[in-house]
């Protein structure tokens, strides 16, 4: 746990800088409502964002943060009652 | 354009008709949705909430896959205190199916008709907005309830 949960923590940074990064594009491309509703469901930020990766060249992006998802989930199930944060 | 103009076009702009055109997009929302949902259901890891995971304030969607899970569970009450929007949150998942497995024409006439719908109500910009005002009473009136609510 001791060398998980900093792990964690760098993990919930880089998703959050994420979900930010591709809620601003979203918001760029003059799409308020989609946007708000990026907000409300960072499920949906996620996905729009993968299906909108290569219009908006931020495939890298996309991976960067699927890959954090990946080991934020993995965490979740390695120490459920220091991380888990599930959502929604 | 003026300002009330540019509010009333953002207010009505379509959100769900734009989104249903694409049916990429529809079966994966509709995966995903799913996934979400029956993960919470069978209580194994789903994909955190980023703003959550990091400042342990709700954001305004925590607590809609458990509500949809509850709720999927036949515990009305639960599903009632997780959180109010669950059963649209469902519809939406739902809709999303049923848009991704449409044929192209007949999925392009739907959108078509529920853009020119959401032009004339804007309503699923109010219920968005609706949403906001709901998490921003939660937090406001009963922070500790709330914060206690979504730890559980």
């Amino acid at each position: 746990v001791c060398v998980l949960f900093p792990l964690a923590i760098i993990v919930g940074v880089g998703s959050l800088v994420c979900w930010i990064l591709v809620l601003v594009k979203i918001f760029q491309a003059n799409q308020i409502g989609l946007g708000i509703l990026g907000i409300i469901c960072p499920l949906f930020t996620f996905i729009y964002g993968w299906v909108k990766s290569g219009e908006w060249k931020i495939q890298k992006l996309m991976l960067i943060w699927t890959v954090l998802v990946v080991i934020n989930i993995a965490l979740s199930a390695a120490m459920p009652h220091t991380v888990i944060i599930q959502q929604h | 354009m003026t300002g009330r103009a540019r509010l009333r076009h953002a207010l009505f702009a379509p959100v769900l008709g734009n989104l249903l055109r694409n049916r990429i997009l529809d079966l994966s929302l509709a995966v995903g949705g799913t996934l979400q949902v029956a993960a919470t259901l069978a209580r194994l890891p789903a994909m955190p909430c980023p703003f959550r995971h990091l400042t342990h304030v709700p954001c305004p969607g925590c607590g809609l896959s458990r509500a949809c899970a509850a709720l999927l569970r036949g515990n009305f009450t639960e599903s009632r205190r997780m959180h109010l929007f669950a059963p649209l949150f469902l519809a939406a998942i739902l809709l999303f199916w049923m848009a991704g497995l449409l044929t192209p024409a007949r999925r392009e006439a739907w959108a078509n008709w529920v853009a020119r719908f959401e032009r004339r109500t804007a309503l699923p910009t109010l219920l968005l907005i609706a949403l906001l005002l709901y998490w921003l009473s939660r937090l406001l009136y009963a922070p500790d309830a709330f914060l206690r609510l979504m730890r559980d």
